[in-house]
C-alpha cells in the first residue's frame, strides 16, 4: 500500500516534472474545526481531475499543482467536504467540520452496525456525552430519562447500589425482567451477588464499569433489534461500546471532579415538647386526664427541655471524588486506548461509601488489510460499604426516626446512648452505632477480556471469531459487633462468591450491492457461552473483641456452607438484511439457543423476526423542496425469549443438606418441571421517523404491544405436595405503550446554538392471565388478572370521622374485624408514563445543559409511615416513637376535616385503631418531575490554549437532582425497598420502608487534553 | 488459518453436547434420591430434618398455639406473631400458610420412603423396617398434627378433615380435603405400622415403638376412645423404661427418661425458641397471667423468669444465640394426663386424679382436693389447668382448649376459633370442592 502511494507520488511529480507549465507547490495543514487536532488521512483532490494526495499524521500535505488547478476538495469521514480556491497560494491551511448528520448514521447493532438509514427496527442510541461526567457510581444511573421506552430507576442513594431498569415494561413475574447487557460484545453479568442481608440495598455489577470508558450506549427495544440475541433479549438489549483508539496523534486526557451531596428531602420529626404535647393529647382523647407524660418525659413548655435533631448525626455531606486519564492513538495498523480510572463516594447517611480504581487497555492491530485482530482488557476493584437499611428493625433510617427527641445519639462522654435508656419503643438499637460500627463491605474484583479475530476473506465476505471472559471474584464481610442490643456475643458473616464465564462467537458476514439498488448484508454465526458459579459463607459468633471481624477470631462457627450453579448456552444465529434503492429496507433475523435450563423436552428455541422500513423521503414522488427531509415508516414482528431465571430450576431434587442430630441426611427440595421452556414475548412495533426544515427538527414515534407468554411463573401449588412452589410456563402479560420522541435545534445563529431533546413513554402494564389468579405476594401486594405488576393489596383507608375523629376503615368482609382479611386492590407501583427532557446551550466556549426528568401516575407504599405515624400507639406502656411533624394537624374537635385521625394509646390490633399498618393511610401518590442534573462548562478557546501549551481544557459545574417536585412525603419519590430478587424488582415495587432515596450532588470539575 | 478455524469448530461443536447439560454441586436428582441403603438411610434423617423446621418444632408451631392461649404474648413487630396473639387469626397469617406446606413436607418424604425402600436390594429387613417404622410414625405425626390444627379431630363424622396425599409429589396436583374419619384411619394405620416394626427403645430424639405407641394414645384420646387412650398411656407408663424426673427442671437437660419423643436441635442446627424468647428483639414472651398461675412452692413456676421487664421461659436456654433446645413433642407427663382423663371418663370424675396427682407431688404441690370434683366437667377444669402448668411453653396446653370446648369460656373468643382458617393461598389456587374455608371463618 504504502509503495503504491509512493509510486503514486513518484508518478505525479513525474508528470509534473515534465510539465511545460509553471508548476506551483501548495501545501498545508488540515484541523479539526471543533478540537484544533490535526486530520490525519484526508483526501486532498484537485477538482474536476483525480489527482491528488492524502494528509499524513500530522494532518500535512503536499501537492504540486498544474496549470488550471484552481479548486481543492478536502474529504475525510466523519467531516464536512470543504472545496477550497487555491488563488495562487501556496499555503492552503484547512479546517474541517465535524458532519455530525453523517456521524450519527452509522448505528451499533447486535453483532455489528448499520446505517442509521437502513434500520427498520426500534434502536435508540445515547452517545457519550450525554451522560459524561455525571456524578453518579455507574453509568446506569446516568442514562435514565435519555432514551424513550428506558425506564430506570435509583431505589436508593447507597452509593453503588442497584438500579431497575425496564425496556417497554416488565415481561416476567419471576425471571428478571432486566435488559440484557453486552459490553463490546460480551455479554456481562449484572447479578447482586452479595451474601450480606438482604435487607441491605444490594450491589452493582456495574458499577465497577468505569462511564468514561464507554464511547456509545445502544438501546435494542423491538423484536427486530433484539431477536439476534434470542432467548435473551425480551427485556431488550443494551449494548456497550467502549472507546478504541483511532490513527492520529495521540492524546492523552485528564479528567477531575469533585463535589459533594446532600438528602434531597428529609421528613421533619417532632421536637421533644411537640412530641410530649401530641402524646399528651393522645392521653387526653383517650380519658387518661391531662398533661399525661408530664410527669415522665418532662414538661413540654420547659425550655430547658433537651432536644435533638436526630438526622444532624446519621446524614451527613456526602463527598465525591472521581480522577480520569486515558491516553489513546494510533497509526494505520496499530491503534490504541488505555485508561485508568479512581472514584471515591461517601453517601449522605454514614457508614455508606463507595470506591473504585480501574484500568483497561483496548488494543487493535491490523498487520496487513486481510486480518485485523482486537482485544479489549478491563480490569476493576470496587469497595462497597453499606449498612442495614430497609425493611429491617436494625435499619438506620426506622432507628433514627423512632429516636426518643429528648436524647442525643452520642452523650457528652462519647458513648452511644442506649434506646433501651429511652421512651422509644421501636428504636432497638442506637442508628449511629449501627451505621458506624455494624460492618457490611464488599469488595469485587472484575476482569473483562476479549479477543478477537477478523478475517476479510474477500472485500465482501468476512470471517470474525472471538473469545471473551468475565470474571467476577466478590468478598462480603459482615459483622454485628457484642455488647450491644442485637447480640451479647458478636456475629461475623464472611461470604465468597466468583463467577467466570467465557464466550465464544463465530460469525460470517457477506455485504454486497448489486445492480446499484440492491444491498444485501447476512450475517450467520454460532456462539458458545458456559457459566460456572461457585460462593460460600461462613457464620460465626461468639467474638471476644469487637477490633477483629475475622470469623477466625469467633468462638464458634454456627455455619460453613459452599455451592455453585452453571449454565451453558449454544447458539446458531441468522440475520439477512436487504435495501433496495435507500426506499425499502428489510431485516429477517432468528436464533436458535439451546439452554441447560431448561427441561428435558424444551431444551432448544427458536426465535424469528421480521422488519420492513420505507424510507419515503427517497422516493422520486417526493418534493425536494418539502419542509419534511426525512420520512420513514418502519414495522417490525418478532418473538423473542427470556430464560433469566435460576439454573436449577428445572429438575425434581432432593437436597443433601438435611442433616439432623450430626448425621447427614437428604430431604426433598422441589418439583421438577421437565417441560420447562422460554418465556416467549411476541412484540409488534410501528413506527415513524420523520426530520423537517433539514432534519432540524427530528421526531420518532412509536407503537409497540409485548405480548409475553408461557412466564416462568414461581406460582404458588397445594401446599399438600409439600411444596410452596413450582416454576412452570404459565401466564401471560401484555406491555402496551406509545413512545415518542423529539430532537430539535432550535436556534443556530452564528455562536449561538440552542437543542433540545425530549422523550415521552406511555406504558400500560397488565397481568393478563396467570395461574393463581389473586396470589398474594409479599403481604402488600397481589398478583390479580386485569391488574399491572406491583399492584398494592391494603386495607382500605376511608378517611377521619369528622365527629369523633377516628381513623375509619373498610371492612370488607364485613366480619366486625378490621385485619389482613380486609385487604383490596389499592393501586399500583407502575407510571402512566415517563420520560425526559434536555437543553443544551452552547455560545463560544460556553456550554449549559438542562436535563429534567419526570414519571407520573405511580404510586409508593410508604411503610416508614406507620413506624413514626401511627397517631401516639404505645406498646407495653411505653411510646412508640417519636412522630412525623407532620401529625400535629390531627383532628382536634368535632367538625374538623383532616385525614390524620385523632391521637389514641391504641395499638393497630386493638378496635380502637387510628391506623392500620398495612393500609391505603400510607399510600401515596409517587409522581414527580425533577431537575436531574444541570450542567455550565466552558471550554478554552485555542489562542489561550496555546499559551497554556494544551490541546483542549474544559472547566465545568455540574448538580445533579437539583430539583424535584413532587407530593410524596418519604426522603425521595424514587426509591424502593424491595430490591433483593429478580422477582421482587417485578411484582413488588414502590414500597418504601426505612430506605434513603437519592441525593442532591454539586460537583465542579475539568478535563484537559494534552 | 482454515485449519486453525476447523480445528476450533469441531472442538467447541463437540464441547457443546456437555454446555447444555449442567450438573450442580449440592442437589441429587430426585428419582435418585432413594436407590441404596446408604441413600435411603440419609433420607430417613432427613424426616427428622423436616420436622426441625422454624414453623414447626423448630419453634413456631409451638409458640403460635401458646400465644393463642395466651399462654405468651407477642411484643414486638411481627404481625404473624400479633395476629397469633390476638387470637384473631386471619387466613393470610403468615404461619398458618408456612406450617400448613411444611407438615406436608414431612408427609412427602415419608411418602417417598414408603414406596422406596421395600424394592432396594442392599437393605435388609431389620433396616427396612426402621426406615418405613420411621416414615410411617412421621407421616402419622404430619397429619395429626395437621388434623388437630386445621380439621373438626373432635367430630368423627365431620366433612372438614384434610387432605391426606400417600403418593410421593411429582406434579402440582390437589389432593381435596377428606373427611375425619378417613384421617383417623389413615393415621391409626401409619401408627399400628410404626409400633410393629421400630426399634422398642432407644435414644429419644428419634422415633421407636415407645413414640409410636404414645402418639396413639393421643390420636385415641381427641377420638373419644377412652379404652384405647387408657390402653396405650398405660402401656407406655407401665411397659417401657420412661420414669418421670425427680426434679421437673431436669426434663429440660435434654434426652432424660420421662422424654418420649424429642426434636434434637444444636449450636449448628438450631431451633428459634430462645431467639424469639430472648434478647432485645423478642418477639415473644410469657404473659403475666401464665408466670403468676404458680404457687409459690410450685417447681414448676422458676422455669418462668422475670427477665429485663418480660416473663420469660427459660425451657429452650437463655441466649438468644444460641438455639440448641430441643423440641419436647411427647413427654411422659403427658401420658399421665391420659390415663388420668381416660380413667375419669370411664369411672367417674374423681377416679382420674391420682394421676394428676402424681404430676404434682413432683412438683412439690399436694393433691388435688376431690371434694371440689363433682362432675366430668369438673375434671376438665382440674385436668386443664394442670396442662398448663406442667407445660407453659411445650404446645400442650392450647389443645385442652381446643379439645375441650373452652375457648369461649377461658379466652372469651367464638368456639370457630379452636382449629385455624384454611390457609388463604390454598383457598386461593384450588377449586372450592378439593379444599374449603373452615366454618366460621
Amino acid at each position: 500500500m504504502k509503495q503504491l502511494g509512493l509510486f503514486c507520488l513518484l508518478l505525479l511529480s513525474g508528470f509534473s516534472a515534465v510539465s511545460v507549465n509553471a508548476q506551483q507547490i501548495v501545501k498545508g495543514k488540515v484541523t479539526d474545526f471543533q478540537s484544533g487536532e490535526p486530520v490525519p488521512g484526508t483526501n486532498v483532490l484537485v477538482k474536476g481531475t483525480s489527482r491528488g494526495t492524502t494528509t499524513n499524521f500530522e494532518g500535512e500535505y503536499n501537492l504540486q499543482l498544474q496549470q488550471g488547478d484552481s479548486i481543492l476538495i478536502f474529504s475525510s469521514v466523519g467531516f464536512e467536504t470543504e472545496e477550497v480556491s487555491v488563488n495562487g497560494r501556496t499555503q492552503i491551511n484547512v479546517t474541517l467540520m465535524s458532519d455530525i448528520q453523517s456521524l450519527k448514521e452509522v448505528v451499533v447493532v447486535g453483532y455489528g452496525t448499520q446505517k442509521k438509514q437502513d434500520i427498520s427496527s426500534s434502536v435508540s442510541t445515547i452517545d457519550q456525552s450525554e451522560f459524561n461526567d455525571i456524578p453518579t457510581s455507574s453509568f446506569d444511573a446516568a442514562i435514565q430519562g435519555r432514551a424513550s421506552g428506558l425506564n430506570i430507576s435509583s431505589p436508593s442513594g447507597t452509593p453503588g447500589g442497584q438500579t431497575n431498569i425496564n425496556i417497554r415494561g416488565a415481561t416476567s413475574i419471576s425471571a428478571s425482567s432486566q435488559p440484557l447487557f453486552i459490553i463490546d460484545g460480551i455479554p456481562v453479568e449484572v447479578k447482586n451477588n452479595s451474601v450480606l442481608s438482604s435487607n441491605i440495598q444490594p450491589i452493582n455489577p456495574l458499577a465497577e464499569l468505569n462511564p468514561n470508558d464507554i464511547e456509545s450506549v445502544t438501546v435494542l427495544k423491538d423484536a427486530s433489534a433484539a431477536a439476534i440475541y434470542g432467548s435473551r433479549g425480551a427485556n431488550g438489549v443494551i449494548l456497550i461500546t467502549t472507546k478504541r483508539g483511532s490513527a492520529g496523534r495521540d492524546k492523552l486526557n485528564i479528567g477531575y471532579y469533585a463535589g459533594f451531596s446532600e438528602a434531597t428531602n428529609v421528613p421533619d420529626m417532632m421536637s421533644s415538647s411537640e412530641w410530649i404535647g401530641f402524646l399528651n393529647a393522645a392521653a387526653e382523647f383517650d380519658g387518661l386526664g391531662q398533661n399525661y407524660w408530664n410527669e415522665i418525659l418532662g414538661n413540654p413548655n420547659n425550655p430547658d427541655l433537651p432536644n435533638y435533631n436526630v438526622y444532624d448525626e446519621i446524614l451527613r455531606t456526602g463527598t465525591i471524588n472521581n480522577a480520569d486519564i486515558s491516553y489513546s492513538g494510533g497509526t494505520e495498523k496499530f491503534n490504541y486506548y488505555l485508561s485508568g480510572n479512581y472514584f471515591d463516594q461517601k453517601g449522605i447517611q454514614v457508614g455508606q461509601g463507595y470506591e473504585r480504581i480501574s484500568g483497561r487497555v483496548n488494543v487493535d492491530y491490523s498487520p496487513n488489510d486481510k486480518v485485523k485482530i482486537s482485544t479489549t482488557t478491563f480490569l476493576a476493584r470496587g469497595f462497597h460499604e453499606r449498612t442495614i437499611g430497609e425493611n429491617d428493625e436494625y435499619g438506620v433510617i426506622v432507628n433514627a426516626q423512632a429516636w426518643d427527641p429528648r436524647f442525643p445519639l452520642v452523650d457528652e462522654n462519647g458513648v452511644y446512648v442506649n434506646p433501651f435508656d429511652t421512651y422509644s419503643w421501636w428504636a432497638l438499637e442506637n442508628p449511629l452505632l449501627i451505621a458506624r460500627e455494624y460492618v457490611n463491605t464488599s469488595k469485587n474484583s472484575r476482569l473483562q477480556s476479549s479477543l478477537s479475530l477478523e478475517w476479510y476473506i474477500t472485500p465482501n465476505l468476512t470471517f470474525k471469531s472471538s473469545g471473551g471472559l468475565d470474571y467476577n471474584s466478590l468478598i462480603d464481610r459482615g459483622f454485628v459487633p457484642k455488647g450491644y442490643n442485637q447480640t451479647d456475643i458478636g456475629l461475623g458473616t464472611y461470604g465468597t462468591f466468583q463467577s467466570s464465564s467465557w464466550i465464544n462467537e463465530n460469525t460470517l458476514k457477506y455485504t454486497n450491492t448489486f445492480n446499484d439498488d440492491h444491498f444485501f448484508d447476512a450475517l450467520v454465526g454460532i456462539t458458545f457461552q458456559e457459566s460456572v458459579e461457585e460462593f460460600s459463607v461462613i457464620d460465626a459468633s461468639g467474638y471476644s473483641t469487637n477490633q477483629v471481624i475475622s470469623t477466625a477470631a469467633a468462638g464458634q462457627i454456627t455455619n460453613a456452607s459452599d455451592g455453585g450453579f452453571r449454565f451453558g448456552l449454544v447458539s446458531y444465529l441468522a440475520r439477512l438484511n436487504y435495501t433496495y434503492d435507500d426506499r425499502y429496507t428489510f431485516t429477517f433475523t432468528g436464533r436458535a439457543d439451546g439452554s441447560s435450563r431448561f427441561g428435558e423436552n424444551n431444551k432448544f428455541g427458536f426465535f424469528p423476526s421480521g422488519s420492513a422500513g420505507w424510507n419515503v423521503h427517497n422516493e422520486s414522488f417526493f418534493p425536494d423542496d418539502s419542509f419534511l427531509s426525512t420520512l420513514k415508516l418502519r414495522g417490525s414482528y418478532g418473538a423473542i425469549g427470556n430464560q433469566s431465571i435460576g439454573s436449577t430450576i428445572a429438575e425434581a431434587t432432593y437436597r443433601s443438606s438435611a442433616g439432623y442430630a450430626g448425621e447427614g441426611g437428604s430431604s426433598a427440595l422441589q418439583l421438577g418441571n421437565p417441560d420447562l421452556t422460554w418465556e416467549k414475548t411476541v412484540q409488534s412495533d410501528i413506527g415513524i421517523d420523520i426530520g423537517f426544515f433539514d432534519n432540524r427538527l427530528e421526531v420518532t414515534a412509536d407503537y409497540f404491544k409485548k405480548d409475553t407468554d408461557g412466564l416462568l411463573l414461581n406460582a404458588d401449588i397445594p401446599g399438600s405436595t409439600g411444596f410452596r412452589s413450582l416454576i412452570s410456563n404459565n401466564g401471560n402479560i401484555i406491555n402496551e405503550g406509545v413512545e415518542l420522541s423529539l430532537n430539535t435545534i432550535n436556534i443556530e445563529s452564528g455562536d449561538f446554538r440552542w437543542t433540545s431533546s425530549f422523550n415521552i413513554t406511555w406504558l400500560e402494564n397488565e397481568v393478563i392471565d396467570v395461574i393463581n389468579d389473586g396470589e398474594i405476594l409479599s403481604r402488600n401486594f397481589i398478583l390479580k388478572e386485569g391488574e399491572p405488576l406491583s399492584t398494592f393489596y391494603l386495607i382500605k383507608f376511608l378517611g377521619v370521622d369528622p365527629q369523633t375523629g377516628d381513623a375509619v376503615f373498610l371492612d370488607a368482609n364485613s366480619d366486625g374485624i378490621i385485619n389482613l382479611d380486609d385487604r383490596v386492590v389499592a393501586g399500583n407501583a407502575q407510571p402512566d408514563y415517563y420520560g425526559g427532557f434536555t437543553n443544551n446551550f452552547s455560545y463560544r466556549g460556553w456550554s449549559l445543559s438542562v436535563f429534567f426528568q419526570f414519571q407520573h401516575g405511580n404510586q409508593i407504599f410508604n411503610q416508614s409511615r406507620y413506624a413514626f405515624e401511627n397517631y401516639g400507639t404505645l406498646k407495653g406502656g411505653i411510646p412508640f416513637g417519636n412522630q412525623n411533624a407532620r401529625s400535629l394537624d390531627y383532628w382536634k374537635e368535632p367538625g374538623d376535616i383532616t385525614d390524620i385521625p385523632r391521637p389514641s394509646h391504641a395499638d393497630e390490633f386493638s378496635p380502637e385503631a387510628q391506623f392500620q399498618r398495612f393500609s391505603t393511610q400510607y399510600l401515596e401518590d409517587g409522581s414527580y418531575l425533577r431537575l436531574k442534573n444541570v450542567r455550565l462548562g466552558y471550554t478554552f478557546p485555542a489562542g489561550s490554549l496555546e499559551r497554556m501549551k494544551l490541546q483542549s481544557l474544559t472547566i465545568y459545574g455540574q448538580a445533579q437532582n437539583l430539583l424535584t417536585f413532587t407530593n410524596y412525603l418519604g426522603f425521595d419519590p424514587e426509591v424502593s425497598t424491595n430490591t433483593a430478587s429478580d422477582g421482587s424488582l417485578n411484582t413488588l415495587q414502590g414500597e418504601d420502608f426505612g430506605t434513603l432515596g437519592q441525593a442532591r450532588t454539586i460537583t465542579i470539575g475539568l478535563n484537559i487534553g494534552l | 488459518m482454515k485449519k486453525i478455524i476447523y480445528t476450533l469448530t469441531a472442538i467447541l461443536t463437540f464441547s457443546s453436547c456437555d454446555l447444555l447439560d449442567q450438573e450442580l454441586p449440592n442437589t441429587i436428582p430426585t428419582d435418585e434420591a432413594i436407590v441404596d441403603r446408604v441413600s435411603a438411610e440419609a433420607a430417613v434423617v432427613g424426616l427428622y430434618n423436616e420436622m426441625q423446621d422454624g414453623s414447626l418444632y423448630g419453634s413456631d408451631a409451638v409458640y403460635a398455639t401458646e400465644l393463642m392461649a395466651k399462654n405468651m404474648k407477642a411484643v414486638k413487630f411481627q404481625a404473624v406473631w400479633q395476629e397469633l396473639g390476638s387470637g384473631i387469626v386471619p387466613s393470610a397469617n403468615f404461619h398458618v400458610e408456612d406450617s400448613w406446606i411444611a407438615w406436608y413436607s414431612i408427609v412427602n418424604n415419608a411418602n417417598n420412603i414408603i414406596v422406596k425402600v421395600p424394592g432396594l436390594n442392599d437393605v435388609s429387613e431389620s433396616e427396612a423396617a426402621e426406615y418405613t417404622g420411621t416414615a410411617h410414625f412421621s407421616r402419622a405425626l404430619a397429619h395429626f398434627e395437621l388434623l388437630r390444627q386445621w380439621g373438626e379431630y373432635w367430630d368423627i363424622s365431620s366433612e372438614y378433615g384434610i387432605p391426606l396425599p400417600t403418593e410421593v409429589a411429582t406434579a402440582p396436583v390437589v389432593t381435596p380435603r377428606s373427611n375425619v374419619s378417613d384421617a383417623y384411619t389413615l393415621i391409626e394405620s401409619d401408627l399400628f405400622k410404626a409400633i410393629d416394626r421400630l426399634p422398642a427403645a432407644g435414644d429419644p430424639i428419634f422415633a421407636n415403638k415407645g413414640a409410636a405407641e404414645a402418639l396413639m394414645a393421643r390420636v385415641k384420646l381427641y377420638q373419644g376412645e377412652y379404652d384405647s387412650a387408657y390402653y396405650y398411656a398405660n402401656d407406655v407408663i407401665e411397659n417401657f423404661d420412661y420414669d418421670l424426673q425427680e426434679d421437673y427442671v431436669d426434663i429440660f437437660s435434654e434426652g432424660t427418661s420421662e422424654s418420649i419423643f424429642e426434636v434434637d436441635f444444636t449450636q449448628q442446627d438450631f431451633s428459634n425458641y430462645t431467639f424469639l424468647m430472648f434478647g432485645t428483639e423478642a418477639e415473644i414472651v410469657m404473659t403475666d397471667e401464665a408466670a403468676e398461675m404458680y404457687q409459690s412452692n410450685d417447681e414448676r413456676g422458676v422455669l418462668i423468669e422475670n427477665i429485663g421487664n418480660f416473663f420469660r421461659c427459660t425451657k429452650y436456654g437463655t441466649n438468644q444465640d444460641n438455639g440448641e433446645g430441643n423440641a419436647f413433642v411427647i413427654r411422659l407427663a403427658e401420658m399421665y394426663l391420659i390415663r388420668a382423663e381416660a380413667t375419669s371418663r370411664n369411672n367417674g370424675p374423681t377416679t382420674g386424679l391420682p394421676d394428676i396427682n402424681v404430676l404434682r407431688a413432683r412438683a412439690g404441690l399436694g393433691p388435688v382436693d376431690a371434694s371440689s370434683v363433682n362432675s366430668i366437667a369438673d375434671f376438665n377444669d382440674v385436668l386443664t389447668r394442670e396442662a398448663r402448668l406442667e407445660f407453659p411453653a411445650e404446645g400442650v396446653y392450647w389443645y385442652y382448649l381446643s379439645r375441650l370446648g373452652k375457648l369461649e369460656e377461658v379466652l372469651n373468643r367464638e368456639s370457630f376459633r379452636r382449629i385455624y382458617p384454611v390457609p388463604l393461598r390454598e383457598l386461593n389456587i384450588t377449586d372450592d370442592q378439593a379444599i374449603f374455608q373452615n366454618p366460621g371463618y
